[in-house]
C-alpha cells in the first residue's frame, strides 16, 4: 500500500494538516486567510470562507524506490471536493471540517481544493527510479459559519437550517395609479456531502425543501383583499443550495373576483333602443369570462355568472316605468327611494358545492349557509332575459368559461343607472373581498394546486471527468 | 435513465391511500344545484310590453270627379322624363331638371262634385309582449265623431318566442272604420305602450340626467384619508 503521508517527520510534530486522508508531515508550512462572506443584503456574515495555503515536502516513503506512487495517491486525495479537513495546532484552534459524525461541516459543498502544485526537489534516483522528493503547494478553501449551526430536522447533524433569508421589495404605480408590489429574495441553505461522507453522492434535501416553510410566511403577509398575486418564481440553483424567489402582486380593482376564480374579466353594457331615436327601453348585456382554479369545479364559473346576472337584473326594481295616461313630463316622475342594492345574492349555487373538499375557510362556509335558502326575485322587477349563451374553451383554452346574457329593461332614461345595478355590488359576483382571498390563499404563496416539489432523491453528484474512473 | 426532478404530487403533499391525484381532480358531489335559482321576468302585465306600434291611417274620398273631354288636337305625348338613359344622353350627368311636369297639351277638363266627402280610417299596428297576449286595439271615435267599423277587420296573435316557458306574443291588426258625420277635430295618435308614452305627452324643456347610486365600495361618511407626508416612527 502506498504511503499516504508526505514523509516521516524530522521536526517535532506540532500541529496537524490533513485532508481527505492525506496527512502533511511536519515538513510543511501554512498560511490561513479568512474572508467574511456577506449575505445578499450585505448586512451580516453568512459564513467565513477560510483559505489554507500549505507548502510541504514529499519525501521518500518506507521501502519505496521513488515518490511516484505517493504523488499519485496524494493527487487523488487532495483534488477531491468535500473531504475531511483537519487543521490543528496552528493557532486557529482545532478545526475539523466534514468529519463523519462531527459537528462542523462545510456549508457550500466544500472543502474545495483549489491549487495543487508539485515541485521536484534535487536529482532523481538512480537509473529510472524516479523522483525521490518534491515540494507540494496546495490550497484548500472551506466555508464554515462562525456560529455553530443548529441541527436541521431534515438534514444530517451539523447541517444548519438556513444560511440566509432576505428580500428586496419594490412598489410601482402604473398610469392608472394602481400599485404593483414586487418582493424578491434569497433563501440559502448549507449543503455538503451528507454527514461528511465523501463517498455519498446523494442529497437528502435541497433549498426547495424550505420553500413552503419560509415563503408561506411571506405569503401570509399578503393582503389579498387588496392585491392578487400575479407572478411567482422559485428558482433553485444548480448546487441546490440557493432558492431565488420573487412575488409580484397587483392591486385589485374595485370589483373583487368571485371565489375560486384565478382570473375573471367581463363587461356589462346598456344600450337604448337602437332602431329609433329613443332613450328607452334598454337592452343590458352581460358578458364575463372566468378561470377557476384547476382543483375546483368549473361549475363555479357558472355560479359566479348567474349570481351576478340575477343580482343585476333584480336591480331593475329601482327603475321607473312611466304611465301613458299621466301627462306630467316623464323626467319629472320621481325615482323612488333607492332600496339599496339589497342582499347580495351571494351564491345560492355555492350551496351545492358544500360537499366539495374543504378548501374554503369558515368564512366561505358561513356564506354558503346563508344563501342556501331559496331566493326568489323581489317584487317589482321589470326585466326579462332576452338571450343567453356561453363559450367553453376547448383543449388549451379549457381553462376559460365565458357566459353572456342580455335582458330587456323598459325603464326611463332617468332611472337607468339605478335600475341596471351599475357598479354594484361591492364584492363582485359572489363574495370577493375576504371570501375570494380565503378561497385562493393556499395557491397564492409558495405553491399551487400542484406543489411541484423538487425531489432530492433524484439528485446525484456525477463526476464525468474530475473523479475516479 | 429517466430524470424525474419533481416529486409525485401525492407524495409531495403527503397524501396516501387516495385514488385522487393531488392537484388534478376536483371534488363535486354531482348534485343538481340550480334548483330554486330563479331569474326575474316582466311578470307585471303593465311592464310586459316589449315592442308596440299603433297608428291611424286616414283615407279621404273628397266626392269630386274629373271628366275628360275628347282631345281637340294631337300634341306630343307627355312624359315625366327630363333626360334619357337609353340611349344615354351625353349631358345626362350634368342634367339638373328633375321631374318633367311641363305638358305639351292645351286643354281644360271638367270637375264635378258627385258626393259628400268620404272619410275612411285604418287602425294599424303590431306589438310584442312577454307572457301575455296583445289586446287588439279599436276606435270608438275618431276626429271627434263616432267611428263605425268597416267591413275589413283583421287582427291576429301569434307566438314568436319561447323565453323558457314564457311565450313571447306578436300581434298585428288592420282595422277599417268610416264615419257618417264630418270629423270635427284632429285625432291624437294612439299611445305607445311599449315606450310608455302618449301623443299628448306634456313636454319638459329639459331632460333630467340619470340618477346614480353610491359605488359599492362607498360608505356613508367621509373616509379618513392620509395622503400627507409619511409618519416616520421614532426609533
Amino acid at each position: 500500500m502506498a504511503d499516504t503521508t508526505t514523509g516521516f517527520a524530522v521536526l517535532p510534530d506540532i500541529g496537524l494538516l490533513e485532508y481527505n486522508g492525506a496527512t502533511f508531515s511536519s515538513l510543511f508550512k501554512t498560511s490561513v486567510s479568512g474572508v467574511q462572506v456577506p449575505d445578499a443584503a450585505g448586512r451580516t456574515v453568512k459564513y467565513v470562507e477560510w483559505t489554507i495555503y500549505a507548502e510541504g515536502t514529499v519525501t521518500l516513503g518506507s521501502f519505496q524506490p521513488n515518490i511516484s506512487g505517493q504523488l499519485a495517491v496524494l493527487r487523488r486525495l487532495l483534488e477531491q471536493f468535500g473531504g475531511t479537513l483537519t487543521y490543528k495546532g496552528k493557532g486557529l484552534g482545532n478545526v475539523v471540517v466534514n468529519q463523519p459524525g462531527g459537528t462542523l461541516y462545510d456549508v457550500a459543498w466544500g472543502p474545495k481544493p483549489k491549487l495543487l502544485e508539485f515541485i521536484p526537489l534535487g536529482a532523481g534516483g538512480p537509473g529510472s527510479a524516479g523522483q525521490l522528493s518534491a515540494m507540494v503547494k496546495w490550497t484548500v478553501t472551506t466555508c464554515i459559519p462562525e456560529v455553530p449551526p443548529q441541527n436541521s430536522v431534515n438534514a444530517g447533524p451539523g447541517l444548519g437550517n438556513v444560511l440566509q433569508f432576505n428580500e428586496e421589495t419594490g412598489v410601482s404605480y402604473d398610469d392608472e395609479d394602481y400599485s404593483t408590489i414586487t418582493i424578491r429574495g434569497t433563501l440559502e441553505i448549507p449543503l455538503t456531502r451528507y454527514q461528511g461522507n465523501i463517498a455519498n453522492r446523494n442529497l437528502v434535501q435541497t433549498a426547495d425543501n424550505y420553500r413552503s416553510r419560509y415563503l408561506e410566511l411571506v405569503a401570509d403577509g399578503f393582503d389579498l383583499t387588496r392585491f392578487r398575486v400575479t407572478r411567482r418564481n422559485f428558482n433553485v440553483s444548480r448546487d441546490k443550495r440557493t432558492l431565488e424567489w420573487d412575488f409580484v402582486l397587483e392591486e385589485l380593482p374595485p370589483m373583487g373576483l368571485p371565489p375560486l376564480a384565478t382570473h375573471a374579466r367581463g363587461t356589462m353594457s346598456a344600450r337604448s333602443e337602437a332602431n329609433s331615436p329613443a332613450l328607452m327601453p334598454y337592452t343590458i348585456s352581460l358578458k364575463a369570462s372566468y378561470t377557476i382554479r384547476k382543483d375546483e369545479g368549473r361549475r363555479y364559473a357558472w355560479a359566479a355568472f348567474v349570481s351576478l346576472w340575477k343580482f343585476r337584473m333584480e336591480q331593475s326594481r329601482n327603475g321607473v316605468v312611466p304611465q301613458e295616461n299621466k301627462k306630467a313630463p316623464q323626467d319629472q316622475q320621481p325615482v323612488p327611494n333607492l332600496p339599496g342594492a339589497g342582499e347580495v345574492i351571494a351564491n345560492p349555487l355555492a350551496a351545492g358545492f358544500k360537499a366539495t373538499r374543504a378548501i374554503q375557510t369558515a368564512l366561505l362556509t358561513s356564506q354558503i349557509k346563508a344563501v342556501q335558502k331559496n331566493t326568489p326575485p323581489p317584487d317589482g322587477v321589470i326585466a326579462i332575459p332576452m338571450s343567453f349563451g356561453f363559450d367553453e374553451g376547448l383543449y388549451l383554452d379549457s381553462k376559460v368559461m365565458t357566459f353572456e346574457a342580455t335582458w330587456f329593461l323598459p325603464v326611463t332614461f332617468t332611472s337607468i343607472l339605478v335600475a341596471s345595478g351599475v357598479w354594484l355590488p361591492k364584492e363582485g359576483a359572489i363574495g370577493g373581498g375576504k371570501l375570494w382571498a380565503s378561497s385562493v390563499r393556499d395557491i397564492s404563496g409558495a405553491k399551487s394546486w400542484l406543489r411541484n416539489a423538487l425531489d432530492p432523491s433524484q439528485e446525484v453528484i456525477v463526476d464525468f471527468a474530475g473523479g475516479q474512473p | 435513465m429517466v430524470f424525474r426532478f419533481f416529486q409525485d404530487e401525492n407524495k409531495a403533499q403527503g397524501i396516501t391511500g387516495s385514488q385522487v391525484q393531488a392537484g388534478i381532480s376536483n371534488a363535486d358531489d354531482g348534485r343538481i344545484i340550480e334548483k330554486g335559482i330563479t331569474l326575474p321576468w316582466l311578470f307585471n302585465p303593465r311592464y310586459s310590453w316589449m315592442a308596440y306600434q299603433c297608428w291611424i291611417e286616414c283615407h279621404l274620398d273628397s266626392g269630386m270627379v274629373l271628366h275628360k273631354p275628347l282631345p281637340q288636337s294631337n300634341p306630343e305625348p307627355d312624359t315625366l322624363a327630363s333626360g334619357f338613359v337609353s340611349p344615354l344622353d351625353n349631358d345626362f350627368e350634368s342634367n339638373v331638371a328633375g321631374v318633367n311636369l311641363k305638358s305639351t297639351g292645351n286643354y281644360t277638363d271638367v270637375v264635378q262634385r258627385m258626393a259628400n266627402s268620404d272619410y275612411r280610417f285604418v287602425l294599424k299596428g303590431y306589438g310584442m309582449r312577454a307572457g301575455y297576449q296583445i289586446p287588439i286595439p279599436g276606435l270608438k271615435s275618431v276626429g271627434g265623431v263616432d267611428a263605425v267599423p268597416d267591413e275589413r277587420q283583421f287582427g291576429q296573435n301569434t307566438i314568436v318566442g319561447n323565453c323558457s316557458g314564457i311565450p313571447i306574443w306578436y300581434a298585428e291588426w288592420d282595422l277599417w272604420y268610416f264615419v257618417n258625420l264630418p270629423p270635427t277635430k284632429a285625432q291624437v295618435p294612439p299611445p305607445n305602450v311599449a315606450l310608455h308614452i302618449a301623443g299628448d305627452q306634456q313636454l319638459s324643456p329639459t331632460i333630467q340626467a340619470p340618477y346614480s347610486q353610491p359605488d359599492g365600495n362607498a360608505v356613508a361618511a367621509i373616509p379618513q384619508t392620509n395622503l400627507g407626508p409619511a409618519v416616520v416612527p421614532k426609533p
